[in-house]
């Protein structure tokens, strides 16, 4: 312990020693040098004693916790005005004591028990009286019992009694500031009486009386409360049992006007109404229940609401569609085969079980009613059971299948095996065999003409597809008609083509109508969740597709016409695989790079727009678009104009890489140098090298143009006809490269601010066109032109500023000074730059937790050993003092012994 | 009675020459040949064999049978040579048989000399080089027998000038045929060196005789100027007249041509034995050497070249041409008119030129005016793009160029460099921010600070004289139109004068490169990794009705 320090202010104000001090200041508080007589000291409960104690117990603290010498006192090197510090004072002595207190209640007690093992007290009145017979042991017990239960409050929590108590009260359960009204009925204290009445009220009363004890419920026993609470559930149970009553009320009226609509409800030979007076609905009559009977039998053949089924997932729709198309498939087979067109054998048989059913579900229902019509059933079937009823005999299947039973089973293999291997099978089997030929057979060539008349038949046949009628046997030419018709119906299942040249094939003389449909089949039958790998299957199929489309070629018109038709189903894979379709793009624009060929042919103009149609053209960056645009400007760099159909491609493809830039407006030089070329080529003057590149230009042989002719859309194929029409086409042309200008015009006159540059030499070339030969469309088309870029130069000139691009908000200068924390403390042990604070935090508690944890248990053991030595010394103590006694004793008898012999000895001698 | 021994085989042989012979035949002819040479190896009885032997490499035979022919007779006419048989001696010897036979033989040399050079004309190459090899051997031989009787002269140059003439007249040359005469004419120093001198006499006379070639020049000129436009390699007016060969064939020469040995020590490579070679022969002398070439060089130049072969040549000026030259100061007259020609012939002669320039003190005044209006429309278009921007570059190191020339550049780049294909576009703007960075001054085109407003550029675009063009009052308002190119990196690269131009400059070979296809590689994805974006709205066709490839064309 510290010694007190010197400048430790004096508890107390005299000097004196300190022994002194303490005495006063008990003396002070009161603790010890009153003097109390005998009497009082007698007379005090030990009530008053106990408070005494009590307060000398404070006092002493306080003088205590005063003392210096139970004072620790850190010293501080630099005493900081305001601080607090932790630990800086202690009181040793007092923390020693309250440890030394707990260990003795908790460790001395399980010391005090070690080894010690519990055992029953019998506490049964007189049991361990060994005089009390058993009658009379079992008398005294019946008389504690009915002494406990009578002088035993009843229970507080218990309604019934309470109620049975209390129920012929006419006031019932009702309280009153939490107490019973007939507690309060009696008036006896309420309220002061009146001698006892000085005038004014007392706070008490005001409280209770007057302001509706707001208060008052503080003062509210366990009692009262649980009063209430009964109270309340009282009236709840009243409350239910009213409405309880109501409700059935309610029925009865309800039951009485059912029986007023019943009538309505059930047929009235059967059930007629009864009678409006209305007999009590409780009270049937003997008669009512056969009618009753009636109408639950009726309900039982009713027909009940069936659950539905659930919405299908995706996939599921996708399995039916395989399922449909492979049934179509097998059907489409079995009739090119020259079979007749039945459902398959299950289909039927399902069809007929299920008929079967439905027919005695409803005679148990006639049977049920009693009446009814059995045409009106019939009717009512759903009809897509019919046709399998009438046209399906017992005695036709099974001839069928007595007679072909070899062939179908040849033919009836699943269209999803190898078809070759299923030609060569079916090869030897029948002449007629040799016609239909699998879709991809060689012979295909010479039967394309006939393909091509039944198209638009079968591609639309595919939903409903009519089963002829149930004849037993077909006439050969019905027969070769069926079979033609099937073969130049489309398969409804075919194997994935696996390469390009196996598509092509499998596409070669469809039309586009055709292939669409194919496409469709596919995409149902390879779902993606209907089988591994049908993902990358589609996506194969589709870059298959694509190719095919791509390099076609043919005119303009059967090229869009194929575009269009497979529009839709080629928008749906590419958004379905879309990774295929821009590889597939990405591979090919590589290849036309590398190797770029003539001019790009109208399949391939079109693929283009496709994928600037479907991929997002405006990105910064796209991984189809950007190598479109470069091999689109590259196509325009070195395929410089030579003819009329030349020209019309480049312009098309000036109008795709304008689309390409409808929304994000960037320049292309390729395009509008082109355009610009083109223009040039019909202008008088001389292509001056200071206004266009000249590597595009002067190559377009302009002499022959007719631009007095009436310009018209130009033909992509290329125009065709005499020499009158190949030089009018140059109108044509101007027209559309005009046009083109004019598009480069409200593209770009709001998005560059280089427009007056850009446009200035191509208005002198617009101006220097031959106005005397030009048509009045070109004419009117040149002007508009002129005048819109002439203005927009104009504009843009004006409005646009000088360029200020290095206007940078200036960088601070780097400094090096040192780091200033305005809140800097060397207690704070945190580092504030550190990312883990809580961490820190946690590992600093248990640091200190354990410390702390250690320090306890050495404590322990410290007491525990001082404990066992103290027992330790008791024991020898007590040892010793036993030993002390005995060898005394002992020493007594001896010494009497000796004392005896002595006298006895004395006695021999006398 | 040769003649009769198989009269009734070689007529036969002849009748069916033109045919395809089989290679029995042919064997069979080779062996004949063969058998012919020995016996006249033997006897001079057989001396008659010769002449069937010359008849053998006539035109109608295989070209095996031809080539074994002249190999025979190039044999026989040594050994005969070697027993004194052909020489002037002998023709004027007493020995009426012996000078019978020696002009007998003399004239079937002439003869056999002009079978060599009308085979140097044959479309086989092997027959080609062959011919031009013996003529070569026959040259030696003949300079050596030339020796004997005059010791001054070493090189029988008269012979020598009709095969060279014959060799450059004949046909335009293939090329294993060039590869492989070039190796015979140029690797002997003294060969080399008489075929300098020949080619001139030869060029020059083939001038003075052909009035036509003043207007063939003069064509050259119009066709110059057109051929700026296409820039193709197909010549359409390739001259096929003698000149026109000549020039073709000699331009393999200078395209062949390594660097001539500096001192006369190193030249060591003679056909002739160098004993013989008197010290003080022109051979001997490496100037001389280069004075054989300068003259055949600014003979060279005077020929009607067609315009894809004068580019050739321009392009080799520096290389080949100008440092083997004995006075490379000659050529200037021919360079200023080239370099002023403009176009792309301006841009190949510029190097040659600025090596004049640099290392050999030509004075060319307004050099840079000229280089200004070198750029024009077609310059960002043209494929010798590359070859002119590193020149370029190297012009525009120099540190005495006043601003506003620096300006005037800066701003006629980018105002091209709006119509420009995109690798020529990522050579400008590296290019124009390594100027701004290296000269401050014009830092005012990206960044003006007294906000006058113009209403239009004051930079004139057509004058001619940077000086006035007024380019520093102007903004570069271009570059900021590039921003938008639909060329990502050219987009980005734009950007560069909108940030901080921290960087010190561009390395510009990184950028000098590009053409369209290695552009497309940045771009181009090999195997895409992530789905490319779609349209989030696609439309319901193909082709809107109304939108504009609806409405110009009809499909």
């Amino acid at each position: 312990m510290a010694p007190p320090k010197p400048n430790q202010p004096k508890p107390g104000a005299s000097g004196g020693s300190t022994l002194k001090r303490l005495k006063d200041n008990l003396k002070k508080a009161g603790v010890i040098g009153v003097k109390t007589s005998k009497k009082i000291a007698k007379s005090t409960t030990p009530a008053r004693k106990s408070n005494l104690a009590q307060r000398a117990d404070e006092v002493l603290k306080s003088i205590r916790s005063k003392n210096p010498f139970e004072q620790k006192v850190n010293r501080t090197k630099h005493d900081v005005l305001g601080r607090k510090l932790k630990g800086s004072r202690g009181q040793p002595g007092l923390t020693r004591q309250k440890g030394l207190e707990t260990r003795k209640d908790a460790l001395l007690k399980d010391l005090a028990s070690r080894h010690k093992v519990g055992s029953f007290v019998d506490r049964r009145i007189g049991e361990n009286n060994p005089n009390l017979s058993a009658e009379e042991k079992m008398m005294l017990r019946w008389t504690k019992e009915k002494q406990k239960s009578a002088s035993r409050k009843k229970s507080h929590f218990s309604i019934d009694d309470d109620d049975a108590h209390g129920g012929n009260n006419s006031l019932g359960g009702l309280t009153h500031l939490g107490q019973s009204i007939d507690e309060l009925a009696n008036f006896d204290d309420f309220g002061p009486s009146d001698d006892e009445y000085d005038g004014a009220l007392s706070k008490e009363f005001v409280n209770q009386a007057l302001f509706g004890g707001g208060e008052a419920n503080k003062h509210k026993t366990k009692a009262d409360i649980m009063k209430e609470l009964i109270a309340k559930a009282k009236f709840h149970k009243a409350e239910r049992q009213r409405i309880k009553e109501e409700n059935e009320e309610m029925r009865v009226e309800l039951d009485e006007e059912l029986d007023a609509i019943r009538g309505l409800l059930m047929d009235k030979k059967t059930n007629p109404p009864p009678p409006a007076s209305g007999a009590p609905a409780a009270a049937p009559v003997g008669n009512d229940d056969d009618a009753f009977d009636q109408i639950v039998r009726e309900l039982k053949f009713d027909k009940r609401a069936k659950p539905t089924d659930r919405t299908k997932t995706e996939d599921e729709i996708a399995a039916e569609e395989k399922e449909r198309l492979e049934r179509l498939e097998r059907q489409r087979l079995r009739r090119m085969n020259g079979d007749s067109d039945d459902d398959s054998n299950d289909e039927r048989g399902g069809g007929f079980r299920q008929r079967r059913l439905k027919r005695k579900k409803e005679e148990e229902r006639a049977a049920a009613a009693g009446a009814r019509d059995g045409s009106d059933s019939d009717a009512s079937l759903g009809s897509d059971d019919q046709d399998g009823d009438d046209e399906m005999p017992l005695t036709y299947r099974d001839g069928v299948l007595i007679n072909k039973s070899v062939f179908v089973k040849s033919r009836n293999r699943p269209a999803a095996s190898d078809s070759e291997e299923d030609e060569s099978d079916a090869e030897g089997d029948d002449s007629d065999d040799a016609e239909d030929e699998d879709d991809d057979g060689s012979d295909l060539a010479s039967d394309d003409e006939e393909v091509g008349q039944e198209h638009e038949f079968s591609a639309s046949e595919d939903e409903d597809d009519q089963p002829k009628s149930g004849k037993l046997h077909l006439t050969e030419e019905e027969r070769t008609a069926m079979m033609a018709q099937a073969l130049a119906e489309l398969p409804y299942t075919f194997p994935a083509p696996a390469s390009q040249a196996e598509f092509d094939l499998f596409v070669r003389g469809r039309s586009a109508a055709d292939i669409k449909t194919l496409m469709e089949r596919f995409r149902a039958i390879y779902h993606p969740s209907l089988g591994e790998g049908n993902k990358e299957r589609q996506g194969k199929v589709l870059s298959f597709l694509l190719r095919h489309l791509f390099t076609q070629d043919g005119s303009a018109a059967t090229a869009r016409g194929t575009f269009d038709t497979l529009y839709p189903v080629l928008i749906d894979m590419i958004k379905a695989h879309t990774l295929a379709a821009a590889q597939w793009a990405s591979d090919t624009l590589a290849a036309l790079m590398s190797a770029p060929g003539g001019t790009f042919r109208p399949a391939q103009l079109l693929t283009f727009k496709l994928l600037l149609r479907v991929f997002s053209a405006s990105d910064f960056h796209h991984a189809v678009v950007t190598p479109l645009l470069v091999v689109l400007a590259h196509y325009l760099a070195t395929h410089p104009p030579r003819s009329v159909a030349d020209a019309t491609v480049g312009l098309f493809v000036v109008a795709l890489c304008l689309d390409a830039q409808e929304q994000s407006k960037r320049w292309l030089p390729e395009a509008f140098n082109y355009t610009t070329a083109l223009v040039a080529a019909y202008s008088t003057v001389t292509a001056d090298v200071n206004k266009f590149p000249t590597t595009t230009a002067e190559s377009l042989p302009t002499a022959s143009a007719n631009l007095g002719a009436a310009p018209s859309r130009l033909p992509l194929d290329g125009v065709t006809g005499g020499k009158a029409k190949r030089s009018a086409a140059h109108a044509s042309l101007l027209l559309m490269a005009l046009r083109t200008l004019a598009r480069f015009d409200s593209l770009y006159h709001a998005a560059l601010p280089s427009v007056p540059e850009l446009n200035a030499p191509v208005l002198a070339t617009l101006r220097a066109l031959p106005d005397s030969k030009m048509h009045a469309d070109l004419l009117t088309q040149r002007d508009a032109v002129a005048s819109s870029m002439q203005e927009h130069a104009d504009r843009v000139a004006k409005t646009r500023s000088v360029l200020q691009l290095q206007k940078h908000r200036p960088v601070a200068i780097a400094a090096k000074e040192p780091e200033y924390e305005a809140h800097y403390s060397l207690d704070r042990r945190d580092n504030p730059d550190h990312i883990d604070k809580e961490a820190e935090k946690l590992k600093a508690q248990y640091k200190k937790e354990k410390k702390g944890a250690i320090r306890e248990l050495r404590r322990d053991a410290e007491f525990l050993a001082a404990a066992r030595v103290q027992e330790q010394k008791r024991k020898d103590r007590e040892y010793e003092a036993k030993m002390k006694r005995v060898m005394g004793r002992l020493g007594d008898e001896v010494g009497e012994l000796n004392k005896a012999e002595r006298a006895s000895k004395r006695l021999k001698k006398f | 009675m040769t003649k009769s021994a198989k009269p009734s085989s070689l007529p036969a042989k002849d009748a069916g020459a033109l045919k395809k012979h089989s290679k029995e035949d042919i064997t069979e002819l080779v062996n004949e040949v063969r058998s012919l040479e020995r016996a006249v190896l033997l006897t001079n009885a057989n001396i008659n064999n010769m002449v069937k032997i010359a008849k053998l490499a006539g035109d109608s035979y295989p070209h095996r049978v031809i080539y074994a022919a002249i190999h025979a007779q190039r044999r026989l006419f040594a050994h005969f040579h070697d027993k004194g048989a052909m020489i002037k001696a002998a023709v004027t010897s007493t020995d009426a048989v012996a000078t019978q036979l020696a002009q007998w033989l003399r004239k079937q040399y002439q003869s056999f000399v002009t079978r060599l050079l009308d085979l140097v004309d044959t479309d086989d190459v092997s027959l080609q080089v062959a011919a031009v090899k013996l003529l070569l051997d026959l040259t030696a031989v003949s300079s050596a027998d030339l020796q004997k009787l005059d010791p001054a002269t070493i090189f029988d140059n008269v012979f020598f000038i009709q095969a060279v003439h014959r060799i450059f007249t004949a046909r335009e040359w293939s090329t294993v045929f060039t590869r492989d005469v070039l190796d015979l004419l140029l690797e002997k120093d003294d060969v080399r060196f008489y075929l300098f001198k020949n080619l001139t006499k030869i060029i020059q006379n083939e001038l003075n005789d052909k009035s036509s070639a003043v207007p063939a020049l003069r064509k050259r000129k119009r066709a110059l100027h057109r051929d700026d436009a296409t820039d193709t390699d197909a010549d359409p007016d390739r001259v096929d007249t003698t000149l026109g060969r000549l020039a073709q064939n000699a331009y393999f020469v200078l395209e062949k041509l390594d660097r001539f040995p500096a001192s006369n020590d190193a030249l060591t490579k003679f056909m002739l034995p160098r004993d013989l070679i008197p010290d003080k022969h022109l051979v001997l002398g490496a100037i001389k050497h280069k004075r054989a070439f300068t003259d055949f060089v600014l003979n060279y130049l005077r020929l009607p070249l067609t315009p894809a072969l004068y580019k050739k040549v321009l392009m080799l000026m520096n290389a080949r041409i100008i440092p083997n030259m004995a006075d490379p100061r000659l050529l200037m007259t021919f360079l200023t008119e080239s370099y002023d020609q403009g176009g792309s012939t301006s841009l190949l002669a510029l190097h040659a030129v600025f090596t004049l320039i640099a290392e050999h003190n030509l004075d060319y005044p307004d050099f840079y005016k000229k280089l200004y209006n070198l750029f024009d429309r077609n310059l960002f278009h043209v494929k010798y793009r590359s070859r002119f921007f590193r020149l370029f570059n190297l012009f525009m190191q120099s540190t005495h160029i006043p601003v506003y020339l620096v300006a005037a550049f800066i701003k006629k780049m980018c105002r091209l460099a709006l119509y420009a294909p995109p690798a020529a576009v990522l050579i400008t703007l590296p290019f124009v921010y390594n100027m701004l960075k290296q000269h401050p001054q014009c830092m005012v085109l990206i960044h003006r600070v007294d906000t006058v407003n113009v209403d239009n550029d004051p930079f004139d675009m057509n004058e001619e004289d940077p000086a006035k063009a007024r380019a520093l009052e102007s903004s570069l308002w271009e570059v900021v139109s590039l921003q938008s190119h639909y060329f990502p990196n050219i987009a980005t690269v734009a950007r560069i004068f909108q940030d901080r131009m921290t960087k010190p400059g561009y390395n510009l070979e990184d950028f000098l490169d590009y053409t369209y296809q290695n552009l497309f590689e940045t771009v181009h994805v090999a195997s895409l990794k992530k789905t490319p974006p779609l349209n989030y709205e696609i439309s319901s066709t193909l082709v809107r009705e109304g939108e504009p490839i609806d409405e110009l064309f009809s499909f």
